[in-house]
């Protein structure tokens, strides 16, 4: 096979992920998807080294390929033609709780030779206060259902027990039943792209196909990386070195502060997130996102370090808090720009709990920081859509009453419009400003009891000059 | 029936009771939780399945109050198993609303096969000492809905075919902070079964399927004649009575639980309209929980020698209005349901009872100074404690008794640990655990007396704590006295205290930290004037009254230290007393 060959059928892998990513974002009822690209479509081989991949926002970076590792560890030779599997825990490869990755193993000739597999954040999985963040908790099983690898279906045969235990332990079963059979059936439109491909191409022209891309990848990380200024940095908790090594480059966290007793925690496969959107950014969105480019970068840490949290830590906002801060850290220590802006301020908003049998937590933040560079989403929000004023005041439970720039950023105020809600403020931004004339507070809660009529001001600070993005 | 049936009917039920108290003695020696092995919060049990229902054949002593949550489990697991039950599938389920109570409580099930059928079910019903979640220990005061309790597990296959779903388990395990402990229980628990299956194998062979089962169905009818029997000889008529629970720890304070007892020859219903609706916190009780306390309320007035079967269950109907705290709608909260409003259920079905059968009403004793911790060993594995010993006591009279000691934790068949026990299994001492005078809730027969007990924790803990049976103390019965109320408070290292007023949520206690105890007595049975003075005077030699309470509480007025009867001024302390009426003891 020529390099054109290789490279065509490498391109048919990205477009597929493209393909998987799409068709699933059109399929999802999950608000976090829909509103915030929290999903990921992947192409692995067999050994579970990334192939291609297509996301919605960043933290599913590394947490596609290190999922899947983790799963076909855990299964070892007991994974079957016919076998999807699903795992949703932070601390088998993952980011945070309520994220679910569905792996489909595709045989061919009786070998597991690729693997499809869809990431996707859920709008709620149990836990405390419904919605995926958990601001007080201080044990993952504080934060929701720690769903590790499980067989959903085996040997064709789906397992109907899982199905109703995944669905008996979130509050919205609705969309994750629906987003588990519409993860299901995109795998296997991508498995079935694939046997189209291996049937016309051959399996091993396939599989050249995907090692080519690899070592492309690879090619590519190693000339970017090399690039890359190394140095030091010390801040707010974050104590780094970057150095060139034989792979990449190597980050190395020593200096880093242990595991927290909050849920500002990161796993690995977060931290590594970052650190390829810091220092890779480009590459992945040049297409060059395969093993390759993963295994360029390093991470090391010891046992007991936020940026690698071992179970049972907590990490639900972790991504919010620490990501920001170890982006700021990575940018001053190779002379860039942090691609990862201040959190913004983010209010959760779910019915009355205990309500309904049914909730959609909702997160709302109308606006969006304005820099010196233009207005939007940073790098971290990846795909996320600012807040439609019409589409909001649709479903009915809030209006946006302004959203305008000002002299220091950007406010924007909505209108809470139906009875029986609640909400939490997510801890790491700006506060967002509630007004309204009943009591806020609850008695022995956290949760905040919403009114009709409440007045909810979010205030988004302008970040001047590009150095300013810095945490 | 023939007298060699007679035998047959015998030797079967003999069989099978044995095989489930055999379950019972596998799973004590063999878990690994100390709520399993020294307070034994579990319940062994075995059903025939027939006709797509699954009928309770046998039971071993256990836990009351799982006596009829067990058979809705099973029934709800079985129909969601319902083509696809093999030899060798070993079910999990806990599923509040789908026959479950709270979460905390598990069962193990195991279909044995004969004929190529499923024909019998031994299965074990236990308490987690974890159930993931919010909070540690499954119990979360702060649970506005059934997420918040912990974990749900509807019927999940651990076993298909005898081969292990080593993915499944490692899931229920994932979801379970006390890996080192749920292992080794839930291996007891399956192995609890397999024992059974031996027993039961060994029986058919013996006796043959069709020999067992209509020996099943002469039991069955045997103890149904027995209940009915009990019931007949009750007047026919409607009862009615009210309890409250104190609050729901969410700010709902009273809430209201009402039952009408219906005697209609020898069929028997607990009619529980007008009871409040359902209530923000997670006192609320599932339909399976408030059978299981009604069923606890009607043991206590059946003969012991009855066997617990389908036929205990069959004349008696239930009607829970749904939405209401005795049957919440999903998704409210019942985490703390085989506590509160548990004790409330039984207790307003006993006083109900009380008046059609006031000689056969068992004791009420259930209302409790809920206390549980969680911290870490010294190898950072967690542990959690029930805090067991502060719940011992209470124990209220019944017709013929005073309330007796150290009854059981719960209105149950769980047992008081060791204490040497429980200070190996966790970092604690127990340094206070004796009755505390003037207690106990006056009548012709008395309350036992109140319980004192203080366990300090010599490493760090967090703690959660749930007061109930305050503002309604455990009542008496036919003009009996209640109990007085119950307390807890919370003891910093440097000894300052901090009473405990309903609740203490998530509580971070240093090392040296303690939990006091006060698990108030029972109420009495019939009224105090009519206790004989000599029996008061031992009351007072025992310790368990003072002279001051005996002439207040009894109008036995002493002398010499309470060791004489004025019998002069008891007799006017006395007729004064009866003609104030039953308060004035109080």
């Amino acid at each position: 096979m020529n390099d054109l060959a290789a490279q065509t059928l490498g391109a048919q892998f990205v477009a597929l992920a493209r393909e998987g990513a799409s068709l699933f974002s059109a399929m999802s009822r999950s608000r976090p998807v829909s509103d915030q690209g929290q999903y990921a479509c992947a192409i692995l081989d067999g050994d579970g080294r990334l192939i291609a991949q297509d996301q919605g926002e960043p933290s599913h970076l590394a947490a596609v390929q290190s999922t899947v590792a983790h799963l076909l560890d855990a299964f070892a030779f007991n994974i079957g033609d016919g076998d999807v599997i699903l795992s949703g825990d932070p601390h088998c490869g993952g980011t945070w709780c309520g994220v679910l990755t569905l792996a489909r193993p595709l045989f061919f000739d009786g070998d597991l030779r690729f693997v499809a597999a869809l990431r996707f954040a859920l709008p709620d999985l149990s836990g405390e206060i419904p919605g995926l963040f958990q601001p007080h908790a201080h044990e993952i099983w504080q934060e929701a259902l720690r769903v590790t690898p499980v067989k959903l279906i085996e040997a064709s045969a789906a397992q109907q027990d899982l199905r109703r235990y995944l669905l008996r332990n979130t509050r919205a079963p609705r969309v994750l039943d629906n987003d588990l059979k519409a993860a299901v059936r995109v795998t296997g439109h991508i498995g079935a792209r694939i046997a189209a491909q291996v049937d016309h191409r051959g399996l091993g022209a396939s599989t050249r196909a995907a090692e080519a891309r690899i070592a492309y990848s690879r090619a590519r990380a190693e000339a970017h990386l090399a690039e890359v200024a190394c140095g030091r940095a010390a801040a707010q908790g974050i104590g780094l070195v970057v150095e060139h090594d034989e792979a990449g480059l190597a980050i190395d966290l020593d200096g880093t502060d242990g595991i927290s007793g909050s849920a500002s925690n990161m796993t690995l496969a977060a931290t590594r997130a970052v650190a390829l959107s810091q220092l890779a950014g480009e590459l992945i969105e040049d297409g060059a996102l395969a093993q390759g480019l993963l295994d360029a970068i390093a991470v090391r840490c010891s046992d007991n370090c936020i940026l690698a949290a071992k179970a049972p830590a907590a990490v639900s906002l972790g991504w919010r808090i620490t990501a920001p801060k170890f982006a700021a850290a990575l940018a001053e220590a190779t002379g860039t720009v942090s691609l990862f802006a201040p959190p913004v301020p983010l209010l959760m908003m779910f019915e009355e709990i205990g309500s309904v049998p049914e909730s959609h937590p909702a997160a709302i933040s109308p606006g969006f920081v304005r820099t010196a560079n233009g207005s939007g989403s940073d790098a971290a929000s990846g795909r996320r859509r600012l807040m439609s004023v019409e589409m909001t005041e649709i479903e009915g439970r809030l209006s946006v009453a302004s959203r305008e720039a000002t002299e220091t950023g950007m406010v924007a105020e909505v209108v809470v419009m139906a009875e029986g809600f609640e909400a939490i403020t997510v801890p790491g931004g700006p506060e967002p400003e509630i007004t309204q004339s009943e009591p806020l507070e609850r008695k022995r809660s956290a949760v905040l009891s919403l009114a009709p009529g409440a007045r909810i001001r979010f205030d988004y600070p302008a970040i001047g000059r590009d150095s300013d993005a810095r945490v | 029936m023939l007298g060699s049936e007679i035998i047959r009917a015998r030797v079967v039920a003999g069989a099978f009771d044995t095989a489930a108290e055999e379950m019972s003695a596998t799973v004590t020696r063999t878990a690994r939780s100390p709520i399993f092995n020294e307070a034994h919060d579990f319940t062994t049990g075995i059903f025939d399945f027939h006709d797509g229902k699954a009928r309770l054949i046998a039971q071993a002593p256990g836990c009351t109050l799982h006596l009829y949550a067990i058979c809705s489990a099973v029934q709800a697991a079985l129909e969601a198993f319902r083509n696809d039950l093999h030899p060798g599938d070993v079910i999990l389920a806990s599923d509040p609303f789908h026959g479950g109570t709270h979460i905390p409580d598990n069962c193990i099930i195991l279909p044995v096969f004969a004929d190529r059928k499923p024909v019998f079910i031994p299965v074990v019903r236990a308490h987690f000492a974890d159930s993931g979640g919010p909070v540690a220990g499954g119990y979360n005061p702060a649970a506005r809905d059934i997420w918040q309790d912990g974990v749900i597990v509807p019927p999940l296959k651990l076993y298909r075919k005898g081969e292990r779903r080593q993915d499944i388990l490692d899931l229920i395990i994932a979801n379970n902070r006390v890996e080192q402990w749920l292992i080794g229980d839930l291996a007891a628990m399956r192995g609890a079964c397999l024992t059974a299956e031996k027993s039961i194998t060994r029986l058919l062979d013996r006796v043959g399927l069709a020999g067992t089962r209509a020996a099943i169905e002469d039991n069955i009818a045997y103890v149904e004649r027995r209940v009915r029997a009990e019931i007949e000889s009750w007047p026919d008529g409607d009862y009615a009575a009210e309890t409250f629970v104190d609050h729901d720890y969410q700010g709902d304070h009273d809430i209201r639980i009402a039952c009408t007892v219906r005697v209609r020859g020898s069929d028997l219903t607990f009619d529980f309209t007008g009871t409040d609706p359902e209530v923000d916190g997670f006192v609320n009780s599932t339909l399976a929980n408030t059978l299981s306390f009604v069923f606890v309320a009607i043991a206590s007035c059946i003969d012991e020698d009855v066997t617990v079967n389908e036929g205990y269950i069959a004349p008696v109907t239930v009607i829970a209005p749904e939405g209401t705290i005795v049957n919440p709608r999903h998704p409210k909260p019942v985490g703390n349901c085989t506590c509160i409003c548990g004790a409330e259920i039984a207790e307003v079905a006993l006083l109900a009872l009380s008046q059609c059968a006031p000689t056969r009403v068992g004791v009420n004793c259930h209302k409790l100074p809920l206390a549980y911790s969680s911290g870490k060993y010294e190898d950072g594995k967690p542990w959690i404690s029930l805090n067991f010993h502060g719940y011992t006591g209470g124990a209220g009279a019944a017709y013929g008794t005073d309330g007796w000691g150290l009854y059981p934790p719960l209105m149950t068949g769980v047992i008081l640990p060791s204490i040497e026990m429980n200070e190996l299994q966790y970092p604690i001492r127990i340094e206070r655990h004796e009755y505390h005078p003037d207690t106990e809730g006056p009548g012709r027969w008395r309350g036992a007396p109140g319980v004192s007990t203080r366990i300090r924790f010599l490493a760090p803990s967090i703690t959660n704590a749930m007061l109930a049976g305050v503002r309604h103390p455990t009542k008496g019965f036919c003009g009996g006295d209640d109990g007085p109320p119950n307390a807890l408070t919370l003891s910093a290292p440097d000894g300052t205290r901090s009473p405990v007023t309903e609740v203490a949520y998530n509580r971070a206690l240093p090392a040296g930290s303690a939990i006091e105890f006060l698990r108030a007595g029972g109420g009495g049975w019939g009224p105090a004037t009519d206790r004989p003075a000599g029996e008061v005077l031992a009351d007072i030699a025992n310790g368990c009254i003072t002279p001051d309470r005996a002439a207040l509480a009894y109008g036995v007025v002493s002398r010499s230290g309470g060791r004489e009867v004025d019998e002069k001024a008891t007799e006017i302390r006395r007729a004064s007393m009866r003609a104030a009426g039953p308060s004035a003891s109080n």
